[in-house]
């Protein structure tokens, strides 16, 4: 199994979620949206160059459309993305299992 | 900024926009670049307004641009020159021996080269105080004699007038005997300095407190500040030291505090106590001499301190134009003052003609030996030459294959550089403590490396890398693919060594040989047991010093000639008593002790030896009291020994007898009669005012040759002057002792401090004081034996390398040659002939540079003498011919050995 960063398991789930329409716009739109976090489109392309440098994601390019229309590199999870991103949420859940109260009472204490 | 009704895409500004495409590289700039247009238009269609959308986009594109470059970076670390260093270090473990020669080699050469920059740094650095380079040294420069002067007191108070300073502070230095238990215990290196010169220092005390103005008054109680050393060593740390009476020279004085450890200045000093000089007490120009310094006032630069010195020296020149014409005021860096340098700052220093012409010597040796080390990277280059063309084949460009090369090297480079600095960390305190032999190294003068040091010596490992690894790539590269591709199946490439490498082989040959004879000299000087004419383990030799004045006492002008009569009866006093010392067989007192270094001069003989040119002979001068050579049992072979007479006249008469040794008759004189011969010293010298270079001298006897110039017996002429008593302060004791001399050394003391207490007097035994004048030199020579061991078995490891690849590039035509019935002869001649060419040329000119380095050589230990030299040339030829022997023996019997039918096979 590939240890995933946070961030690399972030635009794993918006790639996921975008389900064949996940490109630079769109993911930063997704985690936007989400998590209130603005992150840059250079950091979504490095990320996923390095996911797909790894085999855990998949890419497609299309030609622009029309006159003012723009190229666009869209990406999709690879089943061992998949099972990657799988493991590491499993992990990360059964880690905070039962200490979610816990967690806030001290981050509000 | 609305959506544009006519359906046009927004667009951020255009700078922006051209910023962000012409620093987004890589393979997705295009796709990053669109879309954070992308984003920006979403924006503005979103309805954010124009200045917040811009906003966004500036961010977005400096993250993204950020993303992008630390993501190539870390590619290029991890899969470009990562990649290539562990490549780099696969080769070099698995070929151990030339990378130990190379690391070896470029860990000695590499620290080696930077010997004077550190130097440099550790000598001529900062003063270890507060701002310290706020604190600089004033004096002034005299411009017709070439060398800086101490101030005097007068001068002191002058420059206090300077407004760059805020304050101003001057020491002086001299050594006094502490109270002790043990009367023979050394006397201690004390200062005399101006209250003031705390605050300049900023220093603070470890006990009690430092000197104040109050101290220096006339007729305040005397006082002495400790340093924590000497409070150690002396008062068993005795914490109620603060207001405890203790003698210091003549008198009791109460202690005020204890310096810290760290806080020896101005030198290696231990106790310091008030300055009292003041310049009423002393006519214009007289009194006692010190060092003047001061910490610039805020804003002030030292350009600005400068002018105002220039400008207060030139007032001084008007009002007294005979003293101060030819002098210039000068502001200089604190350890430039207090070591008297003739340089002010180091970068004057760093760029002076015979500095640099020093370091471009040793870096143009460094890029001999890194073009050896190319040697052997070239020849490692060639075994892989089939690797490399089928790198080039699957697509690796040349400069690809370069870089690979290159980083190899750096790798060696770095790693030997790494190595070497390490053990130079380890070595330099030790080197430099061995090679300042007994002189104190100053306080300030850390010999530990400097940051300066290690980033010069990482960058010339990385032109090392240059030298020794780019140009054998590039050697290796040249071909084309196709020929190296066919020839990489059977093991020979179209690599070869060049006449550049030849060049190289031969050059480091002559280098290493030459200096190789430098190093048989020294050890055959060390080993060798000369009749020094007198036996070192039996004397033991003793400096006694009378201050001038009591620092404490009162200050006033000195009465020079009462003074002069003290110092007279103080030294004949301890030749005296040191004669009826029951312990002793002899004893005499002069300048000068044998066995020890003495000054040089030319001499031109009223009637000049027939064929004979004694310029160029080192005569040593020695100046000795009438009772010298009776003292020491010494008796004179020719002539008479001096008498009273020969010293007769008040103080600064010149005395004209003179007495030489034997050596002198013989090679001066021409084995003439030397009784009544006249001679005087050629106009050039080493400044000694005493002995007039217009004058004639009278040779009144002979003695036999005595510890004179003993580094080197071919050159040990000597000239003997008379001095009378008083003459010259301090003077040196030569004792002949019975039993060990260790055992005489405290006794010394307690003699010359039962005459008087004042008096100082410092004694070792003679065979360490001599071990000590010459060890800098031995040590001179060690290091540079070491460098050229290490030269020296680079070449052989050149050769070596050459001839294995020789013989495993030609193995087909050896096979061939011997199935056709070539002899042993042939072989030989085909595998070595070029390797014995290179080695015989190497040797014949290195045996030259090895002569003309031992004819000019200066080192003590090393003899010029001719016969000894020849031998010294011949140990050295077959010392350096057995190992390039050995070096090509192991491929040429390899070439020896080869089967016809196994060489064709494998080929």
């Amino acid at each position: 199994m590939n240890a995933l960063g946070s961030f690399e398991q972030i635009i794993l789930f918006a790639v996921l979620q975008l389900d064949g329409e996940a490109y630079g716009v769109s993911i930063r739109e997704n985690i936007e949206e989400r998590t209130g976090r603005t992150v840059s489109i250079g950091a979504i392309y490095t990320t996923l160059g390095r996911l797909e440098d790894r085999g855990l994601v998949r890419s497609r390019t299309e030609k622009p459309q029309g006159r003012t229309g723009r190229p666009r590199k869209y990406y999709r999870l690879s089943a061992e993305g998949a099972r990657d991103l799988r493991e590491s949420y499993a992990t990360i859940k059964s880690m905070a299992g039962g200490l979610t109260s816990e967690l806030d009472r001290l981050a509000e204490s | 900024m609305a959506p544009d009704p006519s359906g046009r895409v927004p667009q951020p500004p255009r700078l922006l926009r051209l910023l962000v495409r012409l620093l987004i590289r890589g393979r997705d700039a295009s796709y990053i670049v669109s879309d954070l247009d992308a984003s920006f238009a979403r924006d503005v269609e979103r309805g954010l307004r124009g200045s917040r959308a811009t906003r966004r986009y500036a961010w977005n594109a400096l993250a993204s641009v950020w993303s992008a470059w630390t993501a190539a970076l870390r590619g290029f670390v991890t899969h470009g020159i990562g990649l290539d260093a562990r490549l780099g270090l696969r080769m070099l473990a698995r070929q151990p021996l030339i990378t130990a020669v190379a690391l070896l080699t470029l860990g000695l050469g590499i620290p080696a080269s930077l010997t004077l920059v550190h130097g440099a740094d550790v000598l001529f650095g900062e003063l270890p105080v507060p701002d310290g380079d706020r604190v600089v040294g004033i004096r002034y420069f005299d411009l017709d004699d070439r060398e800086p002067l101490l101030s005097s007191v007068r001068d002191y108070e002058r420059w206090m007038e300077l407004r760059s300073l805020q304050s101003i502070g001057a020491v002086r230095s001299y050594s006094v005997n502490v109270e002790a238990e043990d009367a023979g215990a050394p006397p201690v290196a004390a200062a005399e300095i101006t209250a003031s010169s705390f605050e300049v220092l900023r220093a603070q005390p470890l006990l009690g407190r430092v000197l104040d103005a109050g101290d220096e008054r006339v007729g305040a109680p005397d006082v002495v500040l400790l340093g924590e050393d000497l409070w150690s060593a002396r008062f068993a740390r005795d914490p109620g030291i603060v207001g405890r009476s203790v003698r210091v020279g003549r008198t009791l004085h109460t202690v005020v505090g204890v310096m810290p450890a760290d806080f020896r200045f101005p030198m290696s000093h231990q106790l310091w106590i008030p300055f009292r000089a003041r310049a009423v007490d002393f006519p214009p120009g007289a009194g006692p001499r010190a060092f003047v310094f001061g910490r610039l006032a805020d804003g002030v630069s030292v350009e600005d301190a400068t002018v105002e010195a220039t400008s207060l020296t030139a007032r001084r020149a008007a009002e007294d134009p005979e003293r101060f014409e030819h002098l210039v005021g000068q502001v200089v860096g604190m350890p430039f003052l207090l070591l008297n340098s003739d340089w002010r700052w180091q970068r004057d220093l760093l760029w002076e003609p015979e500095f640099v012409v020093m370091q471009m010597l040793i870096f143009a040796l460094l890029l001999v030996v890194c073009g050896n080390v190319g040697t052997l990277i070239l020849a490692r280059t060639a075994a892989r030459s089939a690797e490399i063309a089928i790198r080039s084949a699957l697509g690796a460009s040349r400069g690809r294959i370069l870089r690979q090369l290159f980083v190899e090297a750096l790798v060696l480079a770095m790693a030997a550089t790494g190595l070497g600095l390490l053990l130079a960390n380890a070595l330099s305190s030790r080197l430099v403590h061995t090679l300042a032999g007994d002189d104190v190294l100053p306080y300030w003068a850390e010999p530990t490396l400097t940051p300066r040091v290690v980033a010069m010596a990482l960058g010339i490992a990385a032109l090392c890398a240059v030298v020794a690894g780019v140009a054998p790539a590039l050697s290796a590269t040249r071909r084309a693919i196709q020929a190296n591709l066919q020839r990489g199946g059977s093991r020979s490439t179209s690599v070869g060594f060049g006449i550049g490498s030849s060049l190289l082989i031969v050059s480091e040959i002559v280098l290493s040989v030459g200096f190789l004879a430098l190093g048989v000299a020294a050890v055959r000087g060390m080993l060798d047991d000369r009749d020094l004419g007198f036996d070192p383990d039996r004397y033991v030799v003793g400096t006694l010093r009378v201050p001038e004045s009591d620092p404490m006492a009162t200050p006033n002008a000195t009465d020079s000639v009462a003074w002069g009569a003290r110092v007279a009866e103080i030294q004949r006093e301890l030749l005296a008593r040191l004669s009826e010392d029951p312990a002793v067989v002899g004893v005499g007192m002069g300048v000068n002790a044998p066995g020890l270094p003495a000054p040089d001069r030319d001499v031109v003989l009223e009637t000049p030896s027939e064929g004979f040119e004694p310029v160029g002979w080192a005569i040593s001068i020695l100046r000795v009291d009438v009772s010298y050579f009776a003292g020491l049992e010494r008796p004179v072979s020719a002539g008479r020994d001096f008498t009273a007479g020969d010293v007769e006249g008040p103080p600064g008469t010149r005395h004209t007898a003179a007495i030489v040794n034997e050596s002198f008759v013989r090679h001066i004189l021409g084995g003439r009669d030397a009784v009544g011969q006249r001679f005087r010293y050629e106009a050039r010298g080493t400044g000694w005012g005493a002995l007039g270079e217009e004058e004639w001298y009278e040779i009144v006897g002979v003695v036999g040759t005595f510890g004179t110039n003993t580094g080197d017996p071919a050159q040990d002429a000597a000239i003997y002057h008379p001095l009378a008593p008083g003459d010259v302060n301090p003077i040196r004791y030569t004792v002949e002792v019975m039993g060990e001399p260790e055992g005489f050394v405290p006794r010394f003391r307690e003699i010359a401090a039962s005459i008087d207490r004042g008096a100082t007097a410092d004694s070792r035994p003679l065979a360490s004081t001599m071990r000590a004048a010459f060890r800098r030199d031995a040590a001179l020579l060690l290091l540079m034996l070491a460098l050229a061991g290490a030269g020296f078995l680079l070449s052989a490891t050149g050769l070596y390398a050459m001839l294995s690849f020789t013989v495993s590039q030609r193995t087909r035509e050896i096979g061939i040659r011997t199935a056709l019935g070539a002899g042993a002869s042939d072989i030989v001649s085909t595998v070595a002939r070029r390797a014995a060419l290179q080695a015989g040329t190497g040797l014949a000119l290195g045996i030259g540079l090895g002569w003309v380095l031992l004819h000019t050589s200066e080192f003590s230990g090393v003899s010029t003498e001719a016969g000894d030299i020849a031998l010294t040339l011949t140990l050295t030829a077959a010392v350096a011919g057995g190992v390039c022997l050995l070096a090509c023996a192991y491929p040429t019997l390899r070439g020896l050995r080869l089967q016809p039918t196994e060489a064709l096979r494998e080929s």
